[in-house]
């Protein structure tokens, strides 16, 4: 018994040794006929960004990159927050080339000198965004590379129709609703819109968090991922919910009768943002990087696969799958932009206050 | 081997593991304890304390926290003290079984672990979904996002290592301590509580604090468990560093974990009873 434990042991470790050595091998004689096209080949390009939808994000995005330009993308994933907080402790010695950020994030990110203007003639696809993606924040510090909404969701089986933002404080709702929590990019936006459902006003937001106090004991919780509302919805905790855009395809691959509304208020719009990262020695690849994730192809294939809404212009999207993005005039219209250095302003005031509501 | 060699040979033998905690454990903790109390100047100074410890979230949150861990705990000792001590009583290969399905639990991440208990305190879980189907219950209430959740959750984490730690402690009491104790007239239960929790008392003291130090400091399972509305010593504290980006106040709240881990270790040694073997 003792010698056919050993030998099974001896069996295993071969068996793992012997696949890190083929597949070594394997890398050793790849085909190197296009080595002379490929100046960056061998390179690697660090990548901050969301892991949400990241087999998607490979498919679509990462890997016709790596096969492109011969090049390793290192991706470093996480939410806003760990992300920059991460490259805020390595300024001194950087390690991101491109970082994506939501917009308060990248203003702070702006605020924290770890990222750095782009030169616009180093990107080809930059002419065909619209207007206000090309410059969100000002002094070209970011390129809003997609277009986002926070709208509202509801169970069509189990909630009578959401019209407004003020369906949120129904009865029926209570114990059945989340909303973001106010360290996530619409946390703070939340505010916002009960402020302008109650008050009339977005900036009267004393009225939005006392809405908040009122609805906090009908919340199952405040969440603080998409996937995390993802699990809220499938696990049937939640019937309705304001849900970040991007979310919406993994929402219907729930399978669960729902719908989205456009609130007679409006929805809150924001970009999320790519920019250079301060500090990143490899400026050229990084401006590949950000042309290829503008590039119609990707922004093409993101907007079909319902991960991300384009920001080109010359992208033309069936009904379909349009309807189900951040996407065409009408909606766009009704999209509300808020002062990203106003948030970022209030932030740690906001925190204690929620904190303060929703500790008690 | 004479003493002198065999006392060289334990020190040598412990160098690895101490230069490994000293550069590992020691420097970071004096690092975290510093920096506590640094004020803005660079100078000493304690108000990140006051600033802490005045604050009205941090003493519901630091309140809560204790009463989850202090809930835990316990149970984890009323459960694995029986379980261990009839482990010890079992047959070499019912014994092997037995720690092997305790082991188990341990070998999966505790997020998936976590993650599981959605699935069965969920609106619509196994154990909603039993509950109204027996008539105890007219419709499922709410059990995810909740104290009760966050306990639940740690106890099954953290059960394990307190018996793992108490069949440890209980192996090293001899069966002819036990033995001689029957044979001179003591019942199976005064047997157990007059001698072998004396003498497994280290065991126990380790058992708890492990539980409790575990259940203060615990991140995942009240993040996933728990949700917002329901803050802990350590969702608190990420808040305060990764989001607030106020690294003084998170080493505040650290050094307060530490110290409460290290007022209860060292509270439990008082009530150590004395033994004579």
């Amino acid at each position: 018994m003792r010698k056919t434990q050993i030998l099974l042991v001896i069996l295993f470790v071969l068996f793992s040794v012997s696949t890190q050595v083929f597949a070594t091998a394997e890398k050793e004689t790849a085909p190197t006929a296009a080595a002379d096209a490929m100046p960056f080949k061998g390179q690697e390009l660090t990548v901050s960004m969301w892991g949400y939808n990241m087999d998607l994000l490979e498919k679509n995005i990462i890997k016709p990159f790596e096969k492109k330009y011969g090049v390793k993308i290192v991706v470093e994933t996480g939410n806003n927050s760990a992300r920059f907080t991460k490259m805020v402790a390595r300024k001194d010695n950087p390690l991101v080339d491109v970082a994506l950020f939501a917009g308060s994030w990248a203003y702070k990110a702006k605020e924290e000198g770890i990222i750095k203007p782009y030169n616009p003639a180093k990107l080809t696809n930059l002419s065909a965004l619209m207007e206000n993606a090309k410059d969100p924040l000002g002094g070209r510090y970011a390129i809003g590379y997609t277009i986002q909404h926070l709208g509202l969701f509801y169970r069509t089986d189990k909630v009578a129709k959401i019209t407004s933002w003020k369906d949120l404080s129904r009865s029926e709702l209570k114990g059945v609703l989340s909303i973001p929590g106010i360290t996530t990019t619409y946390g703070p936006a939340v505010i916002y819109m009960l402020s302008k459902a109650w008050a009339g006003d977005f900036n009267a937001t004393d009225v939005g968090w006392q809405k908040i106090e009122e609805l906090e004991p009908s919340l199952v919780t405040a969440y603080n991922r998409s996937s995390e509302l993802n699990t809220l919805i499938s696990q049937e905790e939640v019937y309705a919910a304001p849900y970040s855009s991007f979310a919406w395809g993994t929402i219907l691959g729930s399978g669960l009768p729902v719908a989205n509304v456009i609130p007679k208020e409006g929805l809150v719009g924001s970009f999320s943002m790519v920019s250079i990262g301060a500090g990143t020695t490899k400026e050229d690849l990084a401006y590949l990087y950000i042309d290829h994730l503008l590039s119609y192809d990707v922004q093409m294939a993101e907007a079909m696969d319902l991960v991300d809404s384009p920001v080109r212009t010359d992208i033309k999207l069936p009904p379909e799958v349009a309807v189900n993005l951040t996407y065409g005039d009408e909606l766009i219209s009704q999209l509300h932009f808020f002062d990203h250095k106003k948030m970022a302003e209030v932030q740690k005031e906001w925190i204690a206050r929620w904190n303060k509501i929703f500790s008690e | 081997m004479n003493r002198l060699h065999l006392k060289k040979t334990f020190v040598l033998l412990l160098i690895p593991g101490l230069i490994f905690l000293l550069f590992f454990f020691l420097v970071p903790l004096l690092f975290v304890l510093v920096e506590s109390f640094k004020g803005a100047d660079g100078g000493i100074t304690l108000i990140r304390y006051k600033e802490v410890l005045t604050n009205p979230q941090f003493r519901l949150v630091f309140a809560r926290t204790l009463k989850i861990a202090l809930i835990v705990t316990p149970i984890a000792v009323l459960v694995g003290y029986p379980s261990a001590y009839l482990m010890t009583k079992l047959p070499a290969a019912k014994k092997s079984i037995l720690m092997s399905l305790v082991i188990l639990p341990l070998m999966t991440s505790p997020v998936a672990r976590t993650y599981a208990w959605i699935v069965i305190l969920g609106k619509y879980g196994i154990v909603n979904q039993t509950l109204t189907s027996i008539g105890i219950l007219k419709e499922p209430v709410r059990l995810m996002y909740t104290e009760g959740a966050i306990i639940v959750g740690l106890l099954q984490l953290f059960l394990p290592i307190m018996i793992l730690t108490l069949v440890s402690a209980m192996e090293n009491v001899q069966d002819e301590v036990e033995e001689a104790a029957l044979s001179l007239g003591s019942g199976k239960a005064g047997c157990f509580f007059r001698v072998i929790v004396p003498l497994s008392f280290d065991g126990l003291i380790m058992g708890v604090t492990l539980v409790f130090t575990g259940s203060i400091t615990a991140y995942v399972t009240p993040a996933i468990l728990g949700g917002a509305k329901v803050l802990t010593l350590s969702t608190l504290m990420r808040q305060e560093a990764l989001v607030l980006m106020n690294w003084e106040a998170a080493t505040v709240i650290a050094v307060i974990m530490i110290l409460t881990t290290l007022i209860l270790y060292n509270g439990l040694r008082l009530f150590k009873p004395r033994t004579l073997v």
